[in-house]
């Protein structure tokens, strides 16, 4: 019995001192809800605008090189001059139906240039930035080797389609 | 015979090893000061510099004077308000995402406002709930006539803006915004601008007076307070202001006071003139708006060169902290062309001569100008400047950078930003009188100092084809902050100082638990020599 009164009595301690823990805790956490905001209350939720693509070109005798898909949007080329000899990029929007000819052609079609980077010495670099849409594009050069053909004609040109 | 002496709690302690121990106790003392004693040193590494803005020779842009601004929300969040001169007018916003490293664009004007047919020459600001506050110049007719001043807002990290809302008319140019978020939940946008009182001339202000203003809203630029005129009667030819929060809200403007330029200051043809002119300062006392008589900063401002349009003048930089006001200029006393900057300590009051921050040779024909500067955290000074000095034709641009740990008295070795120098003749001519066909920069560049990296932007023509064509590039400055020529010299300290305190202390237990043996003994005292030999016993 005194056992039992006991275990009652205990029991109820327990009882008491958690109702009072809970009661310490709600209040403190009503307490730390109704703070006052400290410092600047951020408003905007959108999330942090996106990062540009960054496209690497490697420029050699007689070829571009550089990783694909080139997504739409803002893009940053790298361009580099790994050859021996001095190369350009001209970047050309392509209209619709309209392929990059193998040679330069007698009467040239005229195409929109999107960028230039002019003629570069070997192991040298430039970026540039350009704010790609939909559609077609070409890199293209046009420097004229020492036979008299282009680099053009010896090949360096290449396509990429921007979806 | 040995030596005694008592020790405060009564005990006879040998007098050998306390001198042994109090050596080393004071070894480790000197060691400690002399490693605290060593200054930090900030090392700065300069990233890869990139494009900010793009460009597409379909409609070549020439883009200049950047402004760059981080959300305090989050400085993650950086934009860079920019000008379009060519193909026509125009201005421009990127945003960045990753603290001002790389750039998207964004559209704050998609619609311009009615009457309105360009946008020019835009300024941002952040309240203190990061909306972004967008102002600008609309334009209108041939001569591209300033029809009113508008401002834009975005709360969504500009992605949509508000319709724009006029909030000065016709006749007000060189208009600059900052906000104070202390006031109320919007915060206080203050403005300030320079009134003209007639038409104006091509390329020139109308004779004086023609004073700088200033104005604030607090609901969120609906309406604003009666202006308030700042410049002084006896500076007429006040132009060029630039204005920087300071501690408990003072509002600081910087502007150049011409003197008797009156060649520049209405655009008029004819040399450089050969007078000085004065860079001034007017505070506010407090939020109060009452300010105190202007105070001159400089007045041995030796014009560069003929102001190329005097609407677009680039003003002085300024930039504050909680403890200091800093304003920047470059000027011709040596010559070429310098960058300088002062401090003032008391709010505006006084300023210190001014310290050249370039570090190239003086007086070597090459050219530093256009800074800007801005106040990190723990009160680094950062500066940027355009820098002629790796061409010996004082043609070529390059952009660099220098900090400052000491409050503006001295300044680190200038740091290259510009992978490529570019062609500072490139960009927008004007065919006015004081114009002359030169070729315009811009108006500004900008750096915007975080606590451990600085950001800068620029106008930069290095991938020019054809003129009026330009860019800006951006780079990262990462910034860390080590032990100065003691870093070795305080870890050596440090490690000294523990070891001679733990040595000392072993030392002078061991000594007394000695002294407690040997009293319980025979003998109290402990012959010299057996002490210091401690275990020997």
């Amino acid at each position: 019995m005194t056992r039992s009164c006991t275990t009652t009595a205990t029991g109820g301690g327990l009882r008491r001192g958690m109702v009072r823990a809970t009661a310490v805790v709600v209040a403190v956490l009503m307490l730390v809800s109704c703070r006052p905001e400290i410092g600047p209350r951020p408003q905007s939720r959108s999330p942090l605008p996106p990062t540009p693509e960054f496209v690497e070109v490697t420029m050699d005798e007689y070829r571009f090189d550089y990783r694909r898909p080139v997504p739409p949007g803002r893009v940053i080329f790298t361009v580099h001059n790994e050859g021996s000899l001095d190369h350009e990029l001209v970047l050309v929007a392509l209209p619709e139906r309209v392929a990059v000819p193998r040679k330069r052609r007698r009467q040239p079609q005229l195409v929109a240039t999107v960028f230039h980077v002019r003629p570069r010495p070997p192991d040298s670099e430039r970026k540039f930035a350009v704010d790609l849409t939909p559609g077609d594009y070409a890199m293209l050069c046009f420097i004229e080797a020492s036979d008299g053909e282009t680099h053009l004609d010896k090949g360096m040109r290449s396509e990429f389609r921007v979806r | 015979m040995a030596s005694w002496h008592t020790c405060s709690m009564g005990r006879r302690v040998p007098r050998g090893p306390r001198a042994v121990a109090g050596g080393l106790v004071a070894a480790a003392a000197i060691a400690v000061f002399v490693s605290a004693g060593k200054t930090d040193v900030i090392r700065a590494q300069v990233r890869d510099d990139l494009p900010a803005t793009s460009n597409d020779l379909r409609l070549a842009r020439t883009q200049n004077s950047p402004l760059l601004l981080a959300d305090p929300t989050n400085p993650r969040f950086v934009v860079l308000a920019h000008r379009l001169d060519a193909p026509t007018f125009g201005c421009g916003l990127q945003v960045s995402g990753d603290g001002g490293r790389t750039y998207v664009p964004a559209e704050p004007v998609p619609e311009l406002p009615e009457g309105a047919e360009k946008c020019y020459s835009p300024e941002v600001a952040f309240d203190g709930n990061g909306t972004l506050y967008y102002l600008f110049v609309g334009l209108h007719g041939r001569g591209n006539t300033p029809m009113g001043i508008f401002l834009t807002t975005s709360s969504d990290r500009a992605r949509t803006f508000t319709k724009p809302i006029k909030v000065l008319d016709a006749g007000n140019y060189q208009t600059r915004m900052v906000i104070d978020p202390t006031v109320d939940d919007q915060g206080r946008i203050h403005l300030v601008w320079l009134h003209t009182t007639a038409d104006p001339p091509t390329g020139g202000l109308p004779p004086p007076p023609n004073p700088i203003l200033t104005a604030y809203s607090d609901d969120g630029g609906k309406t604003f307070s009666e202006p308030l005129e700042i410049t002084d009667p006896e500076r007429p030819r006040a132009v060029a202001p630039a204005v920087a929060l300071g501690a408990d809200g003072a509002l600081h403007v910087v502007y150049y006071d011409l003197q008797g330029d009156a060649r520049d200051y209405q655009g008029l043809r004819g040399p450089t003139w050969t007078g000085t002119w004065s860079v001034v300062v007017k505070s506010s006392s407090d939020r109060r708006r009452r300010f105190s008589p202007a105070v001159v900063v400089s007045d041995d401002v030796v014009p560069p060169e003929r102001v190329l349009l005097i609407y677009t003048m680039p003003p002085p930089a300024i930039a504050a902290d909680e403890d200091d006001l800093y304003v920047a200029w470059h000027d011709a006393r040596n010559d070429d062309w310098d960058v300088f900057l002062s401090r003032s300590s008391d709010a505006g009051q006084s300023w210190s001569a001014p310290t050249r921050v370039n570090d190239d040779e003086i007086r070597n024909g090459r050219h530093q100008y256009l800074p800007d500067l801005s106040v990190a955290p723990d009160g680094r000074v950062d500066v940027i400047f355009y820098d002629r000095r790796r061409d010996p034709e004082n043609v070529r641009n390059d952009v660099y950078y220098a900090y400052s740990d000491d409050g503006g008295r001295t300044f680190s070795e200038n740091l290259r930003l510009t992978s490529e120098s570019s062609d500072s003749r490139t960009g927008q001519r004007y065919l006015v009188p004081s114009g002359q066909g030169r070729g315009d920069v811009g108006s500004r560049i900008s750096v915007l100092a975080h606590e451990d990296a600085a950001v800068a932007a620029w106008g930069d023509s290095r991938n020019v084809l054809l003129a009026p064509y330009s860019d800006v590039f951006a780079t990262e400055i990462v910034l860390s902050r080590e032990r100065g020529a003691g870093g070795a010299w305080s870890k050596v300290g440090v490690l000294a100082a523990a070891t001679a305190v733990c040595a000392a202390t072993v030392l002078v237990w061991r000594r007394r638990r000695l002294s407690r043996s040997r009293s319980a003994g025979e003998s109290t005292e402990v012959p010299r020599d057996t002490a210091e030999l401690g275990t020997q016993e």
